[in-house]
């Protein structure tokens, strides 16, 4: 692993960013957009009279941090995604760099990111729709941790998808976090969910993370096996995502595909 | 950039680039079939053919980004598919198919590229390779605004920032004019010689490889048919040009495509 070659990385998706009007603006234009949204709806709840276990405003709570992992998903895809559309893969794999450095360096420069566009949603929602995500406490480093791990499976799952069919697999890269979203638990309890889909979501770390938040914020309490069973998924789901990307690169080249039209 | 020197221990002939009994078959179209040859340091070398006859396919297994179904490629010693880093700090690549970073100006896609082979003085190096190819115009201009000669030669400056010892370039000069085109020659011809640059490279402009390449590998049906320098394939073709004698294989390749030779003779 060169430091070099993954600082070089960095250097190229800031260069990119910097003149990407729309990768700017994107970063916070989504997040608010949806902070906006849900907050109202919560007002609305509120003024309604209606209430949920840990208070209505935790449901910001949930779109606040599923962010991240959608936000580590999609940048660690855009990151690979501007070489593709930029027709550059073919120089990069030409060149010492390897694709472990370009992970890293795009690992890095997505954490950036996310962590950019959370802060503005932390901010926002604490001035303007009176919630403070810290209230969750001691669970939330765990949650911040682990939800930024399964964003980081779904990047390198994603961005091996790409590299093995092409440009025209760039919709999974905006589709799968979405498809995930409804069985990770992030606005409603599992147990709301048909018995069939409860199993689908206790293998889903973020849906352990905000079962955890929801216990603690209702009452107090830390729930550890969650938090652990998260963090052990999201190392399974790396393994396989990582395994996976391995045997897609030795797929291209014994194929010949880095060398064609759309890669 | 300090890469250690050539080991010529490590490979039998000492060559900058060696090449044994390639294959490569894609699912049943057989791109290479028993491929080998040598460069020693220094030499430029032509590899032509026509369409389809496997230069592109043994370029990108040189560089790492195919994999040969059997035979070995070595650079400098270094077999590309296991040592595919250490191969590759000491190469560069240019060809007409690739693009450069489309936002970026030309200054940062050279900078960045410099970073990647991990090149001593990166600044110095830009501006060497900025100079070499007289780009120095179009230094701030981002890539997607660029002619595709311009990008040709913004390729071409990316391909010499590292000061490779080994330079593969897939025609180089395909979207050059005939001015720019000449001068790229020239400059190509000189830093071959002045800094023992190794250069293997295709194109389909004959004159373009009777002028700069020493020794001309002729590829067919992923078959090596010939290995000599430009006089002489004139002269072993009786040919009048490098042109003659590249139809001429062509010729011969569809025929054998199409009237195959079976073991006992029979077609």
């Amino acid at each position: 692993m060169s430091w070099r070659r993954v600082r070089a990385v960095l250097l190229h998706q800031w260069y990119d960013t910097r003149r990407s009007p729309v990768r700017t603006i994107e970063l916070a234009y989504w997040p608010v957009l949806w902070l906006v949204l849900w907050g109202f709806i919560t007002n609305y709840i509120l003024s309604a009279g209606a209430d949920v276990p840990g208070g209505v405003r935790i449901l910001l709570g949930g779109l606040i941090l599923w962010e991240l992992t959608y936000r580590a998903s999609l940048e660690m895809s855009w990151a690979f995604m501007i070489d593709v559309w930029d027709r550059n893969i073919l120089n990069l794999h030409a060149s010492p760099l390897t694709p472990a450095e370009h992970f890293v360096g795009s690992l890095i420069f997505s954490l950036i990111r996310a962590s950019a566009a959370v802060a503005l949603l932390v901010v926002m929602a604490w001035l303007f729709f009176d919630y403070n995500l810290l209230d969750a406490g001691r669970v939330v480093p765990a949650a911040v941790l682990i939800l930024l791990g399964m964003g980081f499976a779904l990047g390198l799952a994603i961005r091996a998808i790409i590299l093995r069919y092409g440009s025209n697999a760039e919709i999974v890269a905006w589709s799968l976090p979405f498809l995930v979203q409804p069985v990770a638990a992030v606005f409603y309890p599992i147990e709301v969910l048909p018995g069939w889909l409860q199993a689908v979501a206790n293998a889903v770390p973020a849906s352990h993370v905000f079962e955890a938040l929801r216990a603690f914020v209702t009452d107090g309490e830390v729930l550890a096996a969650r938090l652990g069973a998260g963090l052990a998924l999201d190392v399974v789901y790396f393994a396989l995502a990582a395994t996976y990307s391995a045997r897609v690169y030795h797929t291209v080249r014994v194929r010949g595909l880095l060398g064609r039209p759309g890669y | 950039m300090t890469a250690p020197g050539p080991d010529p221990a490590r490979t039998p002939t000492g060559a900058a680039i060696e090449v044994v009994d390639l294959v490569k078959d894609f699912a049943g179209a057989l791109a290479l079939d028993g491929v080998s040859f040598a460069v020693p340091r220094g030499q430029v070398c032509a590899l032509l053919g026509p369409n389809g006859a496997g230069k592109t396919t043994t370029i990108h297994i040189l560089l790492g980004l195919t994999l040969p179904t059997a035979g070995t490629a070595r650079i400098l010693g270094h077999d590309v598919t296991r040592e595919r880093s250490l191969a590759l700090r000491r190469t560069n690549f240019t060809a007409s198919y690739v693009q450069l970073p489309a936002r970026l100006r030309v200054h940062e896609i050279l900078r960045i590229f410099a970073e990647y082979y991990e090149v001593d003085d990166a600044k110095g190096a830009v501006e060497e390779a900025i100079t070499l190819f007289r780009i120095e115009h179009l230094r701030h201009q981002r890539a997607q605004l660029l002619s595709s000669g311009q990008q040709t030669l913004v390729g071409l400056a990316k391909a010499f920032v590292n000061r490779p010892e080994v330079l593969f370039l897939d025609e180089p000069t395909a979207s050059l004019d005939p001015e720019h085109a000449f001068e790229v020659r020239n400059t190509l011809r000189r830093v071959a010689s002045d800094q023992g640059m190794t250069i293997l490279i295709t194109s389909h402009n004959m004159v373009e490889i009777e002028r700069i390449a020493d020794r001309v590998l002729l590829i067919s049906n992923g078959r090596l048919v010939a290995d000599a320098s430009p006089a002489q394939l004139r002269d072993e073709y009786q040919a009048a040009d490098l042109e003659e004698v590249f139809l001429t294989v062509a010729r011969q390749g569809r025929n054998a495509r199409r009237h195959p030779i079976t073991e006992g003779g029979q077609p």
